[in-house]
Formats: structure tokens, C-alpha cells, sequence
């Protein structure tokens, strides 16, 4: 069967499925369907370990009663499978003896949506991808005189997705990605550095242009020599703190994302991701200044992060989390919509056909203010940039953080004068988010996987936002 | 699709692959039922099931290394010619060297019959109401029963089957938003499962904490749960495996032989143990075994599979992923004192519960940090004072594992989420001087 066949077949058993999840006391059903055409390839020191294509195709059923939800999926892709599976949920489902969420949304929605393939990646041929990534390692390996180990992993997907539920809803979507992840270590002598980065595109094979993969990595391998050879040690204390995008991206996600997902702040993933230090009456407090407002946005064209409907049906929209320093909106799917009373606003968002959706963010980033990075860097007397990082970590309710710098500068009168080796960054959420006090006009993003969910979900996301300057920071 | 049709379908694979070209061709392929129920508040948020089917096919040829898995009931001559395809387009892998050619593995087949849906579900109900008979006002956790059917078939004539059972529970209890404690158990039976048991300790270290106050950084006396011992052990097996060696992305590189922990620690990789992560053979087929890493604080050995060994010029220690060696049970010995005894030897000094979101600043110097959560406790002369929050454990790992002073004859059997995710048996660790840092604006 061709793949077009496949889907077609694949829809017309969700439609199945769904029929087969009707029954006494259900209240809502969905069924969806996935076939995602896959090829990782991974590098080590420049040779290819293994290249791996595989198609994933699957059915999941969502069934919910007044008592509880039951969920079922299955890869076996024929009508014995789907009615095992919906059989399978309905009685998982009356199994519970509690009170579930009630996951209508009240609305009816019927959308396709794609995304373009300038390339498609289905056009490129296998070894010209192989060269390509070789290539990227050559830049790895030749771009230093020191020694080096390296990794790279690529990864693309075509997927096509399909969602049907009792309310009528159906939306069907092709989204395909690109990522790429290399990892860098340095040696000198007995010393090392080690540099991981992470992009990630939903379209073509243009992606590597689009990202300027190769462009960043020939940086990113002369900063880490930089800064093993030159880089000094610094004397902790207080500084006037400039970040670079990488670490306002991260710290949008970590601590201002990641607490106003409303599934955490209602104890839903307590015994994993943890919760939150904000609660369901939050919002309106003051975490940070006027300068930050921070926003999620899914419909960001090309984006890692992308989508036009969530993986519960619910059109996607932007979400402004943290307005002038205030908290504002959190991320709802529709059971924390139904339970916290805000109901969706199109953040559940499921890894795979094999899970359920969860409240997760898509593009995470701090709206631009009006200084120039020349302006932010200029008016520091005595400071460190933190362009990026390397080892990084939150609490459990997202309070606490630490980034430690891979990529960071000295700040004098203004200039930045020599590289800095690992400076430490130990912060609240309230303490970073209040001091900045100028924000910078250009955006940059950075991919990442965000990990949320038992069985764990790895999702695409994107963060960043502007150069930001903090003052009066004790960097360790 | 019963088992007799399951073990065709895996060497029919294997054949085609062969027959198109590999020179060498493994699968393995698993029938799984897996049920899992979420609950949280005290009550159940979902309950999963998930019954698939994959075909997990390895294959080599001109040492072009591709996987790829057949799914489901998919036509598998489709996906074996793609993988083929892509071998011959693709380049040698430097790491390939084979694959394992015979085995003294031994199948193991035992009967299962499904616990009822409601069975689980009451093993949830246990739990929650344990939990809150030992004072918790609320708890969060996850419960899976899993079962698998694993079937390996290998080019070399290596044909194995296995299968087992599992019950696990992870339960966080709280006695309000600042206070809580964690714990986890399982068991390959439902005879020796008892939910009760991780609730009770959860809840009890949850309603030891009382009003947390902010930690001190500085260095200081820690004795560390099994939750975390766990996290540390992984991070061993990570380390240990000789692919990450390899790679240039391990902190043990060119230490076998070497002082890597104090003379308190022997660490050593078992999945013969009938134990969360038991299984009879790796994924070459190969025998699994007893693998010592550490022994009295010396690095003695990495895991291996049939290519990682011969580029080390050792014997694969049946340690296969076909790309990359890993652990699958991991074991830290037991001492002689008990962990209360250990608490009571402290004179001022911390009790750490769980920790969680361990990252490197440099993985090949072993520098990373991790972040105590859960029950913190404070311990002054053998007494716990009260609690502490807000803390951050700075280390490197080698460093750390060298001021273990010692480790109790109480060992749990922990694996966590994305922490622990090897299943280790581990003590409590008595650790020294451990370095504790935290937010310069905590208040």
C-alpha cells in the first residue's frame, strides 16, 4: 500500500474507532491517528555509527466517562485492532471510580492545515544527506587546532497526523521537521570544554540553510577554543549581568513556561515534572519587571514548535504569559481548561499516536524592547555576558534555577575584554525576571526538546528572545 | 498474534535481510501490554494501555550500519528493502565490528495471566489511602503493569525468547505544598507487590518536614535516600558504557585501574537478578551476566557489546544495544549499619530524599549538579531538627563517589523517571563534605 493509501486508510479507521468508543455513560471521545515517516542518522567523530528510516503508524482512542478517562492505542492497524482499542479505553474508562474532567470543548472545528517543503525532504537523496552532515562535522573537526570529540545527531520527520472526535471535530495536518543536535568537546592537555547545540525547523530540507547550521557551527567551534585558551577564571560578586538570546530563551522556558503550564500548578504531574510555584489565583502577581512580557506562540511560520490546531483539536493562538511582569495566561489543554475553569487554548500537544496530549509549550520567547545589544553592552561598567550555556537546572516548582556559561565575556567600561570560563548563575524566578531592566530589539531562537509526561514526551519547542541586561546579579 | 507466528515473523525478517544482502541482520522483536494508570489529588487522572507489536531489525552490510523497525503488522519486505536501500547509500561505520555469533543464552517462557483493570486501579486506592493514613494530605503517582514478549533472531543462528512480567508504583505524597516525600517499588509479581509499603515511607518523609527554611551553602554531611543513591548509580552505567567512552563523553576514559570512589563503593551491572530489569539476554543474543564497574572504589571495566569489545580488545559483556552498550540492572553493595544508625552518626548534617534535572557543565571532567527535592531534612546530633529548601547538590562525580563514607545494609530496588533510568539496587549513602549551593536572592 503507498503511504497516501496508508493515511487515507489510516483516517477512515480513526472514523472506526471513534464509532466503536460510542457506548452508555461516555460523555466525550476522540481517536487519532498518526503515520510518521522518519531518518535519524547519528555521527560519531565523524564517522556515521548507524542511520536508521522507520515509518510509525498508529491509532490512539481517548474515551472519557463522568468517572474517568480511559486511553488506548495500538499500532496494529486494522479494524480488529481499533475495536480491541476502543473496547480496551471504554473499559478503562467505568475501571475508574472518581470524577474526570469533562473534555468538551463546546465547538465543532473542521481544518486541514500543511506546512510547505521548499525542499521536500523526500526530494533530497539519503547520501546527499550523509555529505551534508559529514560536512557539518569536517567544520567541527577543522575549525579548531585542538583535539576533538564530536557527535551529531539529524533527525526528520514527515508526519501526518489526523484527529476526529464526538463533537464533530475533525482536523487532519501534515508537519514536517528537521533538527539537528551536535556535541562538541575540546581538549587541551588535561583541560576540556564541551559545547551542545540544538536547532530545530518544521519545513524542508532548507532548514540547514534557514538555520545557518553550518554558519553557527564554525562559531560555535572558535568561541570554544577562545575560551579554553583564553578564558580566566572570575572573582565572584556582584555584576551587571548581560544576557545573550540562548539564556533569555532558556530561562523563558524554564521559568516562565514551564510555571504557568496549568496541568503542573494543579498537581497533575506532582510526581514527575513537580508543580509550580505559581497557583491557580496567580494571575495579576508581580514576577518581574515592565520590561518582561513573555509570550507562547504556536503559529510562528517554520517555527520548532509549530501547529495551527493542537493534538485535541483546539485552534492554535498566541499566549501572553508573563505581561509586563505579571502573570497572565497559563497554557490549557482541555482537561486543566475543564477543571481550572479557563478551559483550552490549544496547548495539548501529544509526542507521538502512543500518548496522551499533555499541556505543553511551543515557542517560548520575550517580546523585543527598544536597545540596541551595543546599547545593553555599552552601559555595563563592570559586568559579564552570558551568551550561552552549558549545564543548567530548575527546581521542581520552577523557582530556582542555574545556568552555567559556556560562551561568556568580561563586560569593562562598556567593551567586553576577555573570556570567562563557566561563570555561575544561581537565581530565582522572581530575582532574574525582576532585574532586567533594558531588553534588546533582536530575537533569536534556539530548538529545543522539552521533556514532560509519564511515559516521557520529548517535544519540539522553540525559545529565545532578545539580549536582555540585568544589574546588581551575584554570578558565582 | 500468537507466539508461534510472532517467532516466524522475526526470522523471516532476519532471512530477508540476508537474502537482499546484509552480511549481517539481527531482530528483536517484542509483543508488549503494557497498563498504566496517572493519579494525582489523590485521584485517578487516567488509566493507559498500550498493546503493540514491533520489529526491531539491526542491520550490517559492507559495515554500513542501518535500523529500522517494522511495526505492527506492516509488510516487513516493504521496510527491509527500504533499510537496504539505505546501506547501500550510506557509509561504513568506524564503530562496527559484528555481531555476537554464538550464545549460551538460555529462552525462558513463564505463564501470565492479566490482572483484572480493577486490580490496578485497587492497588492505586491502597496507596492513596495509606498515604494518607501516614498523614498525607494528598498524593501523585504513576502505577504500570507491564508485560512483554521478547523474541531475538540473529543472522549468526542465535534464536532466544524470553518474556516477564512487572509491577511498579511511584508515589509522592504531600502534606501541603512544601512538604513532601517520595518513593517507589516494584516486583515481577504481584505476590511480593505492595504499594502500601512506598506510600507509608513517602508520606512519613513528607510529614517529617514540617516548615522548610532555606538551606546554607557550604559543604556538608548528607545522608541520601535510594532515590538519589539511584540517580548517582545511573549516571555510573552512563558513564561506564563503552560507546560513551569512545565518543570522548565520559568522565571514565582512562581511568581502569583508577580510584573513582572510596572504598565504600562496588558497583556492578546484573540483570541475572530476578528484579525490575531482569532479562536472560542482550540484544545480540548474547548471555546476560554480572559485570563489576567499581570494586572498593576502583574503576575495574565498561559495558560492552561484540563491537565496542573487540575495539577495547576485551569480551562483550552482554551489554548490547547493537549501537550502543548500555546498563540493565545495576547493583551498589549493601554495608553493615543501618540507615537510622547512619542519621544518628550525624552531627550536623543534611538528609536528602529524591533530586532531580542532573546536568553536566563537562561530562569528560564529570562536573554537573543536581537539585534535592522532597524531604530535606536537617539533622543535628543524630536528631532531625527540621527542614531545609532551595539547596542545589555542585559536584563532580568521581569526587563524590570518593567521599561516600558509607552505605547502609538496607538496599532498594529504585528506578524513576528520567533520574534513575536504569533499575538500580542501591543503600543509603553516608556522603561527606558534599558541596551545597543555592540562589544568591533565596529568602
Amino acid at each position: 500500500m503507498k503511504g497516501s493509501d496508508q493515511e487515507a486508510s489510516g483516517f477512515d479507521l480513526a472514523e472506526k474507532a471513534l464509532e466503536f468508543c460510542s457506548g452508555a455513560g461516555v460523555r466525550y471521545a476522540s481517536a487519532s491517528f498518526r503515520r510518521s515517516k522518519q531518518l535519524s542518522m547519528f555521527f560519531k567523530n565523524g564517522s556515521l555509527s548507524v542511520i536508521s528510516p522507520v515509518t510509525d503508524s498508529g491509532i490512539s482512542v481517548r474515551v472519557a466517562t463522568a468517572s474517568g478517562v480511559g486511553f488506548a492505542a495500538t499500532n496494529i492497524l486494522n479494524v480488529q485492532g481499533v475495536r480491541r482499542a476502543a473496547a480496551v479505553a471504554k473499559s478503562m474508562a467505568r475501571a475508574c471510580d472518581g470524577t474526570a474532567a469533562d473534555l468538551r470543548s463546546g465547538s465543532e472545528e473542521k481544518a486541514k492545515w500543511t506546512v510547505e517543503q521548499k525542499i521536500p525532504l523526500e526530494s533530497v537523496e539519503t547520501n546527499s544527506k550523509i555529505k551534508r552532515i559529514s560536512e557539518l562535522d569536517k567544520i567541527l573537526e577543522k575549525g579548531t587546532s585542538l583535539k576533538s570529540y564530536r557527535q551529531i545527531a539529524y533527525d526528520e520527520s514527515v508526519t501526518t497526523k489526523y484527529y476526529t472526535d464526538t463533537e464533530g471535530t475533525k482536523i487532519s495536518a501534515m508537519d514536517p521537521k528537521v533538527e539537528l543536535n551536535y556535541f562538541l568537546m575540546l581538549q587541551k592537555g588535561a583541560d576540556f570544554e564541551q559545547a551542545h547545540r540544538q536547532l530545530g525547523y518544521t519545513g524542508g530540507f532548507e532548514a540547514l540553510e534557514k538555520l545557518g547550521v553550518e554558519d553557527r557551527a564554525k562559531l560555535e567551534v572558535e568561541n570554544l577554543q577562545n575560551m579554553l585558551e583564553h578564558g580566566k577564571s572570575m572573582k565572584s560578586g556582584r555584576y551587571d549581568l548581560v544576557c545573550g538570546s540562548e539564556v533569555t530563551g532558556i530561562a523563558c522556558h524554564e521559568s516562565c513556561g514551564h510555571p504557568m503550564e496549568a496541568d503542573r500548578i494543579m498537581g497533575r504531574e506532582a510526581s514527575q515534572a513537580g508543580k509550580s510555584f505559581v497557583t491557580i489565583s496567580s494571575p495579576g502577581a508581580v514576577v518581574g519587571s515592565e520590561a518582561v512580557t513573555i509570550v507562547d506562540d504556536p503559529t510562528l511560520p517554520n517555527s520548532f514548535g509549530y501547529y495551527m490546531y493542537d493534538d485535541e483539536g483546539i485552534k492554535a493562538r498566541r499566549r501572553v504569559l508573563y505581561d509586563h511582569g505579571r502573570i497572565n495566561e497559563f497554557l490549557q489543554n482541555r482537561e486543566s481548561g475543564s477543571k481550572s475553569g479557563f478551559g483550552s487554548n490549544g496547548s495539548g500537544r501529544a509526542s507521538s499516536y502512543g500518548v496522551e496530549p499533555l499541556v505543553r509549550m511551543a515557542n517560548t520567547y520575550l517580546l523585543p524592547g527598544g536597545f540596541s545589544e551595543d546599547e545593553i553592552i555599552g552601559d555595563v561598567r563592570n559586568g559579564i555576558l552570558l551568551n550561552s550555556f552549558n549545564e543548567w537546572n530548575i527546581d521542581d516548582k520552577r523557582y530556582n534555577q542555574k545556568y552555567v556559561g559556556r560562551e561568556a565575556y568580561m563586560i569593562e567600561n562598556g567593551r567586553l575584554t576577555h573570556p570567562v570560563r563557566a561563570p555561575v548563575l544561581e537565581i530565582t524566578t522572581p530575582g532574574f525576571w525582576g532585574a532586567v531592566e533594558a531588553v534588546g530589539r533582536e530575537i533569536r531562537f534556539s530548538g529545543g526538546t522539552c521533556g514532560k509526561g509519564d511515559p516521557m514526551q520529548g517535544m519540539e519547542v522553540n525559545m529565545g528572545g532578545p539580549m536582555i541586561r540585568l544589574r546588581n546579579i551575584m554570578i558565582k | 498474534m500468537n507466539t508461534e507466528k510472532f517467532k516466524q515473523m522475526t526470522e523471516d525478517i532476519v532471512d530477508y535481510a540476508v537474502t537482499m544482502g546484509a552480511d549481517d541482520a539481527v531482530v528483536n522483536a517484542y509483543s508488549t501490554d503494557t497498563r498504566q494508570i496517572r493519579f494525582s489529588q489523590n485521584s485517578i487522572d487516567i488509566f493507559n494501555r498500550w498493546n503493540e507489536l514491533f520489529f526491531h531489525l539491526f542491520l550490517a552490510k559492507k559495515s554500513r550500519v542501518v535500523t529500522t523497525t517494522v511495526k505492527g503488522m506492516e509488510n516487513y519486505k516493504e521496510v527491509v528493502e527500504g533499510a537496504i536501500r539505505t546501506a547501500d547509500v550510506s557509509e561504513p561505520s568506524e564503530d562496527y565490528s559484528g555481531i555476537a555469533k554464538s550464545s549460551t543464552a538460555t529462552s525462558h517462557r513463564s505463564e501470565w495471566k492479566p490482572l483484572p483493570d480493577r486490580k490496578l486501579t485497587e492497588y492505586v486506592e491502597t496507596a492513596v489511602q495509606k498515604s494518607a493514613e501516614s498523614g498525607a494530605r494528598s498524593a501523585a503517582g504513576t502505577l504500570y503493569n507491564e508485560h512483554a514478549d521478547h523474541y531475538i533472531s540473529s543472522s549468526t543462528g542465535i534464536r532466544k525468547f524470553e518474556n516477564g512480567s512487572s509491577l511498579y508504583l511511584s508515589i509522592r505524597c504531600f502534606v501541603d505544598d512544601g512538604a513532601s516525600g517520595h518513593s517507589v517499588v516494584s516486583s515481577l509479581s504481584n505476590y511480593g507487590f505492595r504499594p502500601e509499603k512506598a506510600a507509608e515511607k513517602a508520606a512519613s518523609l513528607a510529614k517529617l518536614v514540617g516548615k522548610p527554611v532555606p538551606g546554607e551553602e557550604g559543604r556538608h554531611d548528607a545522608v541520601l535516600d535510594p532515590m538519589v543513591a539511584a540517580t548517582l548509580v545511573s549516571q555510573v552505567g552512563s558513564m561506564s558504557s563503552a560507546f560513551n567512552v569512545l565518543g570522548g563523553f565520559s568522565c571514565f576514559a582512562g581511568k581502569i585501574g583508577r580510584k573513582v570512589a572510596s572504598d565504600s563503593v562496588t558497583i556492578e551491572d546484573d540483570a541475572t537478578r530476578t528484579l525490575g530489569g531482569k532479562r536472560y539476554f542482550d540484544d545480540e543474543g548474547v548471555a546476560v551476566r554480572k559485570t563489576v564497574l567499581v570494586s572498593r572504589g576502583v574503576l575495574k571495566g565498561f559495558l560492552h557489546n561484540t563491537s565496542t569489545a573487540r575495539k577495547f580488545r576485551k569480551r562483550t559483556t552482554g551489554n548490547a544495544g547493537l549501537v550502543s552498550p548500555g546498563a540493565f540492572s545495576l547493583s551498589m553493595n549493601g554495608g553493615s549499619e543501618s540507615h537510622e544508625k547512619m542519621i544518628e552518626e550525624l552531627r550536623d548534617g543534611l538528609y536528602i530524599n529524591n533530586v532531580w534535572y542532573t546536568r553536566y557543565q563537562n561530562r569528560k571532567i564529570g562536573n554537573f549538579s543536581t537539585i534535592p527535592r522532597d524531604a530535606i531534612l536537617r539533622v543535628r546530633k543524630g536528631e532531625i531538627v527540621g527542614s531545609v529548601r532551595d539547596i542545589r547538590i555542585t559536584e563532580n562525580l568521581i569526587k563524590l563517589l570518593q567521599k561516600v563514607d558509607s552505605v547502609s545494609k538496607e538496599r532498594e530496588h529504585i528506578n524513576w523517571w528520567l533520574e534513575s533510568y536504569t533499575p538500580s539496587t542501591v543503600p543509603y549513602l553516608l556522603v561527606r563534605n558534599l558541596n551545597i549551593t543555592r540562589s544568591a536572592d533565596t529568602n
